[in-house]
């Protein structure tokens, strides 16, 4: 096992340096820099110019691509992601203030996600052929298929601009500072329905699906035939006997959710005006903020392989079966 | 009962035993749902084609001076609208300036006099009110205007083609890299299979959307061709991966080994013999990656990354919607064209998945 982990920290870290190297290329490629966009509100053409240039030297943008690779990664072994160009600021800084709201949407929606997931499943497996689980599996699977900008646009129209009942975005609300603490909760709360909402259904329906079609494929082995015949309850069949044997692709699935906890969603928190990771990267992408580019990439890319190793280790703690001695 | 005994005079014909793609079809062809999601897409299909005559401005066929021209085909492509009309200063507008300067002009008009790229004017067709901006559906606009005052239906009809060719394109080239990486690197295995592995794990640890913006943002200019090959580019991981695991269970059969003893070239090993047998569960991830693709186009529209103004797309229209909310009809119908779209090709890669699938046809079939 130990030297199974270490083998896959090794090549964790050469696919990591491989997707810094290819985004660094990337992002220095992009037409513009941050410089010229900072400094388009300028006149003074003179002062402009120096001012590029001193820009320019601070923040290492006339260095060649290499040079530059290597001083970022020189840096990021001393803990030093650098700071923003655009947001004069540190970028772990500017990181660690929007992991918060990002948090509060991914871990709730995660929640309510298996927490909603699972007794659907079951149930639609428990009245497979039924009518009411054809209608809740097709309603399910229409809601997979919904993209979640256009779900977005229509829970704004619908709750915010005709109903007038939630706060059409933001997470906020302005006089939120002045607040109680029940208040503020409150707020909050009032602010991430919707765009919990459009977190959550995407997946929940796709794990409903998921655990369905497991379940579709444990109840035709013949240990289910067995209980059934010896006279266990088919309730307990399903829950004790069935259930328990499709937790394993659900297990591994659980490792591979870890990067979309903290990646937030792009188009959902631009809609929705939350300060969270995912606007944050859209933000920089535009600013040619290349600091943070590249620590959003780093995060983002080693949550995503350290996801895929905890997904395989638990594969083998759930089935005694799988051994990577 | 019949009693009377027909003697047997000629043998009776075997029929020719189905083949492996026809059994696919009959297969997915008991399912309901797939087949209307094929159905839909069929649809769109000819929507596409015939956007032109169904909404637009310029004549799908018209007798000019003596001539036989077909300006409605200027909407697929700018250079297959005839110079005459330019020449003679049409300006795009065509029902007065046909009889103006030849009073035996004729011509047969589309369904739907509105443009998808610019408002009409009053009168430009007898009878026709001026479109003024964010107008609410009504007779002479189906489904409303936008923010510019162009019809909407017009757009839709028009957007039709942006939709499927985007995801037609995009996954053709995510097929044409994840057939070719994923072939080789199962077929040949050893290094070359944890080299193209490796670059599988790369490609798949940076989130897409991510990878896609990023692209994007080099390109000074993107055209909606410039976002069809990025989508393209960064979709063919899930095809690669299952054309390698596809192929590291055919490369040991007993067919690839004749093949091999009989001093077949390894080429066409890997795409006549052993290919075929590999390409029906690979079409399942080609069908849900389509439903992607144009889920990414809509999406990067959607949040002003997409192709210029000019080009109709759906995510264009919500796009619009998202900054005038209380019009409806801007996020009602291109919300829903996209739902059905993605919803039609999931369906129907969910069919193929079960047509395909060995575990699920050997249970039931």
């Amino acid at each position: 096992m130990v030297s199974y982990l270490l083998r896959r920290s090794l090549i964790g870290i050469v696919t990591l340096t491989l997707i810094t190297m290819l985004i660094y290329t990337l992002i220095r490629n992009m037409p513009g820099d941050a410089t010229t966009l900072a400094m388009s509100e300028m006149t003074d053409r003179a002062i402009k110019q120096e001012q590029i240039e001193r820009m320019k030297a601070a923040y290492g943008l006339n260095n060649s691509i290499p040079v530059g690779y290597s001083i970022w990664l020189k840096n990021l072994f001393q803990f030093d992601m650098g700071s923003s160009i655009s947001k004069h600021r540190p970028v772990s800084d500017l990181i660690m203030e929007r992991i918060g709201p990002t948090l509060l949407l991914s871990i709730t929606s995660l929640v309510l996600t298996f927490g909603l997931s699972i007794p659907f499943g079951l149930y639609a497996s428990a009245r497979a052929g039924k009518g009411d689980e054809q209608v809740l599996s097709l309603g399910l699977y229409i809601l997979y298929s919904l993209p979640s900008f256009v779900a977005a646009l229509f829970l704004q129209y619908l709750l915010a601009v005709r109903l007038n009942l939630l706060p059409l975005f933001g997470m906020t609300s302005d006089q939120y500072l002045s607040m109680t603490p029940m208040q503020k909760t409150w707020d909050l709360f009032i602010h991430s329905v919707m765009p919990v909402a459009c977190y959550t259904y995407g997946s929940l329906a796709y794990y409903t699906r998921f655990i369905r079609a497991n379940m579709e494929e444990v109840v035709r082995q013949d240990y289910i035939r067995t209980a059934l015949a010896k006279g266990v309850p088919p309730r307990r069949v399903l829950i004790h006997h069935a259930f328990r044997n499709t937790m394993i692709p659900l297990v591994t699935m659980i490792g591979l959710v870890l990067p979309s906890l903290l990646s937030g969603s792009v188009i959902i928190e631009q809609i929705f005006a939350w300060p969270g990771m995912g606007r944050l990267f859209f933000e920089s992408i535009r600013e040619r903020d290349y600091p943070t580019i590249m620590g959003l990439t780093l995060i983002f890319s080693a949550l995503t392989l350290l996801g895929q190793l905890l997904s395989d280790i638990l594969y083998a703690v759930v089935d005694p079966r799988v051994n990577y001695e | 009962m019949n009693t009377q005994q027909q003697p047997v005079r000629t043998l009776k014909r075997v029929p020719r035993s189905p083949g492996y793609w026809q059994d696919v079809w009959r297969r997915f062809r008991r399912k309901l749902f797939p087949m209307l999601g094929l159905a839909f897409i069929g649809f769109l299909v000819i929507v596409a084609v015939f956007a032109p005559a169904i909404a637009g401005t310029k004549p799908v066929v018209c007798e000019y001076k003596g001539t036989l021209y077909f300006p409605a085909l200027g909407y697929l492509n700018t250079t297959w609208e005839n110079p005459i009309f330019r020449v003679d200063k049409f300006r795009g507008v065509y029902p007065e300036n046909l009889t103006k300067n030849d009073p035996k002009a004729w011509a047969v008009w589309p369904l739907v006099y509105q443009d998808p790229y610019r408002r009409v004017r009053a009168n430009e067709w007898p009878g026709l009110p001026a479109a003024e901006p964010l107008m609410p559906p009504d007779r002479y606009h189906l489904f409303g205007t936008d923010p510019a005052g162009v019809d909407v239906f017009a757009k839709m009809v028009h957007g039709t083609r942006t939709a499927l060719v985007v995801g037609f394109i995009s996954m053709g080239i995510a097929a044409i890299i994840g057939i070719t990486l994923g072939a080789i690197a199962g077929y040949f295995g050893g290094w070359i299979d944890s080299l193209v592995s490796r670059l599988i794990e790369v490609v798949m640890c940076i989130p897409t959307l991510i990878l896609i913006l990023a692209l994007i943002a080099v390109v000074e200019r993107p055209t909606i061709w410039h976002m069809m090959a990025i989508i393209g580019f960064t979709g063919w991981t899930g095809i690669a991966r299952l054309t390698r695991g596809e192929f590291l269970r055919l490369r040991n059969t007993e067919f690839v080994l004749a093949a091999i003893s009989l001093g077949i070239r390894r080429p066409t090993i890997i795409f006549r013999h052993v290919l075929p047998n590999a390409m029906a569960p690979v079409l399942v991830p080609i069908t849900f990656g389509i439903a992607a693709a144009i889920l990414i186009e809509a999406s990067l529209s959607f949040l002003g990354f997409g192709a210029p103004p000019p080009n109709p797309s759906w995510g264009t229209i919500l796009d619009a919607g998202r900054a005038n909310l209380s019009k409806w009809w801007l996020v009602t119908f291109p919300g829903v064209a996209i739902l059905f779209t993605v919803l039609s090709y999931n369906l129907v890669g969910e069919g193929l998945q079960e047509a395909t699938d060995p575990r699920l046809r050997d249970g039931r079939a």
